[in-house]
């Protein structure tokens, strides 16, 4: 099919489908087909094709585009100006040949795990609507699991491409903190913030990386011999018979026999909630003067506390996050990729407060990013690999590596494609 | 901590409703335990914020 044929079917699934799921909050039709109708003018003309030529994608509210307000999923940007200029995570996957169809449903200014969006309603899970997609890209990640388009734009604070991935069985990355240009998005957190692809494969993820990398891509290099572990201590509860399950499986389907522990992971997440609240705070503070009453119930209370947040609690947390990283860095001298569950659980009903695992009551939101958090912290790379049982919600696996090493986290991600259990 | 929520807000210039104020004394108390565990963690020097020295 030439662009404009992928991207009109695009638009018709989204028209025929999001219905149900509600994962798109803007379709760019007119955009979309004439920036299709483009690359398909430029390829008869002679030109080479991009690596992505005619392939449409959806990106999170929070993403710049040029005539559009950026919402960042609430009403407190209403009556911002339009965006001057598309975001450069779009202008890289569009000069690599992929067509913007539409923006997706997130959590208000992406302050959460869930996509409950007070303005916009809940995105539903595809593989259950009546359970949540994850958060906060979670319109991305149900629009690529419903196939609406095989990729789609994230962004990872906390776990916000690992979580919803997870939840609906789609591939993501978090790249190592600084190697995608975050220009033109939203910030929740300047310390924590990255810019991450969603797709149904390892090799749409793969080019979509390699798109939004261009110019800085690196040698994967080898994928045999790895030293592999099972990150142990914290990393092991709670977990669901299904993530313990999918944990267990792609241990064993990667050979891996040692556990490793990090130290002081509890801190390490407390430090990333407290580096987010205060950069959020921060952030919003002006916006909260003006406007309080037009942020959403849950997120306007959290942002007002978080603008509250003392600087001797930020300046800690920022001095732990360099014992962490350097912790973890250490780590990696013995081994090259570490293995982690995504989620304690898979994807909680719309409306459900706590989920019990292992005897323990844990709220739905916060609980959802215990494993993700505290590796956003470390900075270093996590591609998440979804796992999909017959007759079970999906849920994910975390591959974690040293800093700088995304390229080989995805090799190793498509090779894990090729094991049944894991091919989209 | 509802008192620090009102002086502090009130020197930001941030107006807190009254329907809120709960809700944020509730956060603030979460943050607070989660930095007490985190001040409570010794840092050796090199997690000092400063950058390291020239030889």
């Amino acid at each position: 099919m030439n662009a404009v044929e992928q991207v009109r079917a695009a638009l018709g699934r989204i028209a025929a489908g999001d219905v149900e799921i509600n994962a798109v909050t803007k379709v760019l039709e007119r955009r979309a087909l004439a920036r299709a109708e483009a690359i398909d003018r430029a390829v008869a003309s002679g030109a080479t094709p991009g690596p992505l030529w005619g392939v449409p994608f959806l990106a999170k509210n929070l993403y710049d585009v040029e005539g559009v307000v950026t919402r960042a999923g609430s009403k407190a940007t209403d009556g911002d100006p339009p965006a001057r200029a598309d975001a450069e995570a779009i202008r890289r996957l569009e000069g690599a040949g992929a067509v913007l169809v539409g923006l997706t449903n997130m959590d208000e200014f992406a302050y959460g795990f869930l996509t409950v969006n007070e303005h916009d309603g809940p995105a539903r899970n595809p593989h259950d609507t009546a359970r949540l997609a994850g958060g906060s890209s979670g319109g991305s990640a149900a629009a690529v699991a419903a196939g609406f388009v095989p990729l789609a734009l994230g962004s990872d604070t906390n776990g916000s491409v690992r979580v919803p991935a997870a939840l609906c069985g789609i591939f993501g990355i978090r790249p190592t903190f600084g190697r995608l240009s975050k220009h033109g998005a939203f910030p929740l957190s300047y310390t924590l913030d990255t810019v991450g692809p969603l797709a149904r494969s390892a090799a749409e993820l793969t080019v979509a990386f390699e798109a939004l990398a261009a110019g800085h891509v690196r040698p994967a290099g080898s994928i045999e011999g790895l030293r592999i572990a099972r990150l142990g201590g914290y990393f092991e509860h709670p977990l669901s018979v299904e993530a313990r399950a999918a944990l267990e499986e792609l241990c064993a389907t990667l050979g891996v026999r040692e556990r490793v522990e990090l130290p002081e992971v509890q801190r390490a997440r407390e430090a990333a909630f407290l580096i987010t609240a205060a950069e959020a705070g921060q952030i919003h503070l002006a916006r909260l003067r003006r406007r309080a009453s037009d942020y959403g119930d849950p997120v306007r209370e959290r942002l007002i506390a978080a603008a509250l947040t003392p600087s001797a609690w930020y300046v800690q947390a920022l001095r732990f996050q360099r014992w962490f990283m350097e912790a973890v860095r250490a780590v990696f001298e013995r081994y090259d990729v570490l293995v982690a569950p995504a989620t304690p659980y898979s994807a909680p009903e719309i409306g459900e407060a706590e989920v019990e695992v292992e005897g323990l009551k844990l709220e739905a939101g916060p609980g959802l990013g215990t494993f993700t958090q505290p590796l956003a912290l470390a900075r270093v790379p996590e591609v998440l690999v979804p796992v999909r049982r017959s007759g079970a919600l999906p849920v994910g696996v975390q591959l974690v590596g040293r800093w700088g090493s995304d390229e080989l986290l995805l090799a190793l991600a498509r090779k894990l494609a090729g094991e049944a259990a894991y091919a989209q | 901590m509802e008192r620090y929520v009102e002086e502090a807000a009130a020197a930001l210039d941030l107006p807190v409703a009254e329907q809120s104020r709960a809700t944020v004394v509730a956060v603030m108390r979460r943050l607070a335990a989660q930095a007490e565990h985190l001040l409570a963690f010794e840092l050796g020097a090199e997690a000092d914020l400063t950058e390291p020295q020239p030889e």
